[in-house]
C-alpha cells in the first residue's frame, strides 16, 4: 500500500458550470486530475455520499433516499473509511449532520451546527491538529454553507410551485453566486493551509461535489432532489497525488468511481468478502489512456406535492455524454433528451421512435432491478 | 395460556463441561434440568465470538448473511424478539454493559437491562443473580421472553478468576478454574429458577461458543519470560512517546526467549493440548471453540437426548414451531421439532467463520462443517491455511488431513461457494428511534 494521507474536501451543492468557470479552480487545473463531468448517483446529500463512499448505487446500498442512512447494508457493502481505518489510518470527518454520510470506519465523526459555525477556520484547525499525528490519516472535509444558505432564503421561503421564485431568476443568479464565492474563499484557505502544512506532498487531496442545484431551471424543482436534471446530477471532481501528471479529462464518469479510484492509487485491493463494486477506478484515464464510456444511473424522490421527500425514488434517470432517460414513476412517464444539441433538457424526445429510446430503457431496467 | 420463555446464553459455555464422559464440573441442577428436558449433545456455533454468534441465533441466519465483520449484534426484520414482540410477548432482559448490545437492550421493556461487566464486578455471585431475579419477579405482562446473558467465565479469558467462586473451589467442583466457575454457575442457576413458575416456562440454555481450558492448567503465556525487572527500567528511563513501541521491541524479545521453553514443554501434546494452551483470543474453528450445549425443558417438552448435527441457526425456528409460531421466511436454520417428537430430518451443513478481528487478521478463517467432516481455510485466500478433519475418527480434530484429501476438500469448498454465493437478502431493521432521528435531522436540514 502506498504511504499516503486522504484529504477530501467536499463541496456542498458545488454546481459544475460555476465550478468550471471559477478563477479559483481554473487556477488548479495546473495542478490537479481535473474531471469536468461527474455524474451524481443522487442529486441530494444523504444518498450521493454514501453512493460515493461505498463506490455502490443507493439501490443496492440500501440508502436510496433521504429517509434511509440506517438502512444502508453495512454487511455487505465496505466504505471506503472502513478501508482505510483497518489499514491503520486515523480517520476524521467533520460534516452538519448526523445522517448524511456512513459512519461506520471514522475514528471521529465530528458535527457542527451549519449556522453558528466558521467551517474555514474549523477545517483549518482540524488540518493542523491532524498534521501533528504520527499515524497516517484520513479527512472528510464537508463545506455545507452553500446549503446553508439555500436552507434559509429558499428552503424556508418558497416551495417547489412558488411561482415567485421562478419569476427572479436574476437573484437565484445572483444568490447562488454569493454562496459559491464564499465556498470558493473557503477552499483557497483550506488548500493554502495544506500547503503551509506541506501535505501535499504525503496526501491525496480530491476535491468533489455531492450534487449541484436548481437556480430555477425548471418548474417543481427549487433547489435539488425532485428530478434528474443535469443542473443537479453534474458535478466535478479535482484529484492530485505525488507524481500525477495533470490532465482534464472531459468524458463522462460517475463520482461511484471516486471510491475504487483511491483505493487504487493506495494500492489497495478491494475486498472480496463484500459485495462487488459497481464504480471502477479511474486511473486509466489519469494515466492519459482510454476508457470506454459507463451508464450512469441516477435516482431521486420528487416529493411533487408534499412537504417532505418520499421513503422510496420515484424518479430515476441513466445517461450518456450524449443521451439521458428519465422515468418519473409517481406518474409513469418518460422522458429523453439529445444532450449533446439540448444541455438544457428542454425537448422531450420520448416517442419519436428513436433507437435509443429502447437501448436506454433497458438499460435503466437493468439497474433499476440489481439489488 | 401460552407459556413464558426464560433464554439463558452463558457466554463461552462448552457442551463438554455441561454433558458427557469429559464433564469435570459438578452441576446437579443443570442435571436435573436436563434429565427433564429436550439436550442436543451435538450442537455447534457458526463462529468462535459473541457478536457474529448472537446475530445468528436471533436471525437465525450464518454470519455472511449478517456481516462477518459486524461489531454490533445485527437484527433483521425476522428478529426472534420481532417475532415474539408479533405474537404479542413481552420482552424483557439482561445483558452486559456493552457496545455491542446496545441494538439488543432496545429490545427490552425494563429500562435496568445492562450490568457491570468491566473486570467481572457483577457475576452471579456478586449481583447479577439477584437483578435476574428482580426482573423475573416484576414480569407481570404475560406472557413474556427474558433473555439473561451471563459472563462469568469471561473473566478467565483475561486470565482472570471470576469473582466469588470462592466456594467452589474444592476439587469436588472441577480440577480447573473453568469448571469449578461452570459449577458455580449452575448453583445459582438453581436460586435463579426457585423464582420462576416452571410449569408455564420454556427454558432455553446454550452458549454463543466454546472455549479453550488449558492443559494442565498452564497456557503458553504462563511459560513466557515475563521480562518484568527490564520493563520497568524501561519504563522509567525511556520517553513516554517511545513505550509502545519499546512495548512491541520487549514482547519480540519475550516471544524469542520463550518460544524454544514453549516448544520443547509442548512438544509429546496433541495438537488438541497444544491448542488449548494457545491465547484466548487466538482465532480458532476447531470444536473446543464451537461446540455449544442447546437445552430446551418446560412446559410440554418430553425428556429426549438427541444425537443428531444441530446448529444455532436452528434454535429460532424450533422455537417457533413449538410455539406455533408462524415460521419466519429467509433464515437458515430448520425447525427441529421432529427430532423432539422422535422423527428424522435431513442432515444440515453447518457455515463457519471466525469473529472478526478489528482490522483483518492473517487467520481470519471460514469453512463449513458436516456430522462427518470439518474444513476450513483462509477467509482471503481459498489456497492458504487448509484444513481438513475427520471428526468421526479424529474428534479431537489433531490430525489434518487435507494433504491426502484433495476431492474431499474440492467437494466442501464447493459446497462453501455455493453457500456463500447464496446470501439471502433482508431488510435490516431500523427502529422508530432511528425514524425519530433522521425526521430530526431533515428538518434542521430544512427539508421538512
Amino acid at each position: 500500500m502506498k504511504d499516503l494521507n486522504l484529504i477530501l474536501i467536499l463541496i456542498d451543492s458545488g454546481r459544475q458550470d460555476y465550478m468550471i468557470k471559477s478563477e479559483m479552480i481554473r487556477k488548479l487545473r495546473s495542478k490537479f486530475s481535473f474531471f469536468t463531468n461527474v455524474i451524481t448517483y443522487a442529486p441530494h446529500t444523504i444518498a450521493s455520499m454514501h453512493a460515493i463512499f461505498s463506490g455502490c448505487y443507493g439501490n443496492r446500498t440500501g440508502t436510496n433516499s433521504y429517509w434511509s442512512t440506517f438502512k444502508f447494508k453495512k454487511n455487505k457493502f465496505k466504505t471506503l473509511a472502513e478501508y482505510l481505518y483497518e489499514l491503520g489510518f486515523k480517520t476524521y470527518a467533520d460534516v452538519h449532520s448526523d445522517i448524511v454520510s456512513p459512519k461506520q470506519g471514522f475514528n471521529q465523526f465530528r458535527i457542527y451546527d451549519e449556522e453558528t459555525v466558521d467551517i474555514t477556520t474549523r477545517h483549518c484547525d482540524l488540518l493542523n491538529e491532524i498534521s501533528n499525528e504520527r499515524k497516517k490519516f484520513f479527512v472528510y472535509l464537508h463545506y455545507s454553507k452553500i446549503h446553508t444558505g439555500i436552507k434559509n432564503e429558499v428552503l424556508k421561503k418558497y416551495s417547489n410551485f412558488s411561482e415567485d421564485y421562478y419569476k427572479n431568476l436574476k437573484l437565484n443568479e445572483e444568490r447562488y453566486e454569493r454562496l459559491f464565492h464564499e465556498s470558493e474563499n473557503y477552499l483557497n484557505e483550506i488548500l493554502e493551509t495544506i500547503c503551509s502544512l506541506e501535505l501535499e506532498k504525503n496526501s491525496i487531496i480530491l476535491i468533489m461535489s455531492d450534487h449541484g442545484i436548481s437556480i430555477g431551471e425548471k418548474m417543481g424543482e427549487i433547489a435539488y432532489g425532485a428530478f434528474c436534471y443535469d443542473y443537479t446530477l453534474k458535478t466535478l471532481s479535482l484529484i492530485k497525488f505525488p507524481e500525477i501528471t495533470p490532465i482534464q479529462i472531459n468524458q463522462q464518469i460517475r463520482s461511484i468511481d471516486m471510491m475504487p479510484t483511491i483505493l487504487d492509487i493506495l494500492d489497495i485491493q478491494v475486498d472480496k468478502q463484500f459485495d462487488e463494486l459497481d464504480g471502477r477506478t479511474l486511473m486509466p484515464l489519469i494515466l492519459g489512456n482510454n476508457m470506454d464510456e459507463e451508464i450512469a444511473y441516477s435516482e431521486t424522490g420528487n416529493p411533487l406535492n408534499e412537504k417532505r421527500p418520499p421513503r422510496e425514488p420515484n424518479t430515476m434517470s441513466v445517461r450518456t455524454s450524449k443521451w439521458k432517460f428519465i422515468h418519473n414513476v409517481h406518474n409513469n412517464t418518460k422522458e429523453l433528451y439529445d444532450l449533446e444539441n439540448d444541455p438544457s433538457e428542454t425537448k422531450n424526445l420520448f416517442g419519436t421512435n428513436l433507437d435509443i429510446e429502447n437501448y436506454l430503457w433497458e438499460k435503466l431496467e437493468n439497474i433499476r432491478n440489481n439489488f | 395460556m401460552r407459556p413464558n420463555v426464560l433464554f439463558i446464553l452463558v457466554d463461552g459455555l462448552r457442551a463438554d463441561q455441561c454433558y458427557g464422559v469429559d464433564k469435570k464440573s459438578h452441576t446437579p441442577f443443570l442435571d436435573s434440568l436436563i434429565n427433564d428436558g429436550v439436550y442436543f449433545n451435538n450442537a455447534f456455533s457458526s463462529v468462535d465470538g459473541t457478536i457474529l454468534a448472537l446475530s445468528t441465533i436471533f436471525n437465525s441466519l450464518f454470519p455472511f448473511n449478517t456481516g462477518v465483520r459486524e461489531r454490533r449484534i445485527v437484527f433483521t426484520d425476522n428478529n426472534i424478539f420481532n417475532i415474539f414482540q408479533k405474537n404479542k410477548y413481552h420482552i424483557f432482559g439482561l445483558v452486559p454493559d456493552m457496545e455491542i448490545y446496545e441494538p439488543l437492550k432496545k429490545k427490552f421493556e425494563n429500562k435496568l437491562n445492562s450490568y457491570d461487566w468491566i473486570n467481572g464486578n457483577e457475576s452471579l455471585a456478586t449481583g447479577l443473580t439477584k437483578k435476574i431475579i428482580d426482573i423475573l419477579q416484576s414480569n407481570n405482562s404475560e406472557p413474556w421472553i427474558s433473555y439473561f446473558h451471563v459472563l462469568d467465565l469471561h473473566p478467565l479469558r483475561e486470565g482472570k478468576i471470576p469473582k466469588g467462586i470462592e466456594e467452589f473451589e474444592s476439587s469436588d467442583f472441577g480440577s480447573s478454574s473453568y469448571s469449578k466457575t461452570v459449577s458455580s454457575i449452575d448453583y445459582w442457576f438453581g436460586k435463579i429458577l426457585e423464582c420462576v413458575d416452571l410449569s408455564n416456562t420454556i427454558i432455553i440454555l446454550t452458549s454463543d461458543h466454546g472455549e479453550k481450558i488449558p492443559y494442565k492448567g498452564i497456557t503458553n503465556t504462563d511459560m513466557e519470560h515475563r521480562l518484568d525487572r527490564t520493563k520497568k527500567i524501561g519504563k522509567s528511563i525511556l520517553p513516554k512517546k517511545t513505550h509502545e513501541k519499546a512495548g512491541k521491541m520487549l514482547s519480540k524479545i519475550r516471544t524469542s526467549i520463550s518460544k524454544p521453553k514453549i516448544i520443547i514443554e509442548n512438544q509429546e501434546l496433541t495438537n488438541y493440548q497444544k491448542r488449548s494452551r494457545t491465547p484466548y483470543f487466538t482465532l480458532s474453528l476447531h470444536d473446543e471453540s464451537l461446540h455449544v450445549p442447546i437445552l430446551i425443558v418446560g412446559k410440554g417438552i418430553s425428556q429426549c437426548l438427541i444425537k443428531n448435527f444441530v446448529r444455532h441457526v436452528d434454535i429460532l425456528p424450533t422455537l417457533c414451531d413449538i410455539l406455533h409460531f408462524e415460521l419466519p421466511q429467509k433464515i437458515n436454520g430448520v425447525s427441529l421439532k421432529p427430532l423432539l417428537e422422535q422423527k428424522q430430518i435431513q442432515e444440515n451443513i453447518q457455515y463457519l467463520h471466525t469473529i472478526p478481528y478489528e482490522k483483518p487478521h492473517q487467520d481470519d478463517a471460514v469453512g463449513i462443517r458436516t456430522n462427518k467432516y470439518k474444513y476450513f481455510r483462509s477467509a482471503q485466500n481459498p489456497n492458504k491455511n487448509i484444513h481438513l478433519y475427520n471428526l468421526q475418527k479424529d474428534p479431537h480434530e489433531n490430525h489434518n488431513i487435507s494433504q491426502n484429501n484433495q476431492n474431499v476438500v474440492k467437494e466442501l469448498e464447493e459446497e462453501l461457494s455455493r453457500l456463500i454465493k447464496n446470501p439471502i437478502t433482508f431488510n435490516e431493521e431500523m427502529s422508530d428511534e432511528d425514524d425519530k432521528k433522521i425526521e430530526e435531522e431533515l428538518k434542521k436540514m430544512g427539508y421538512l
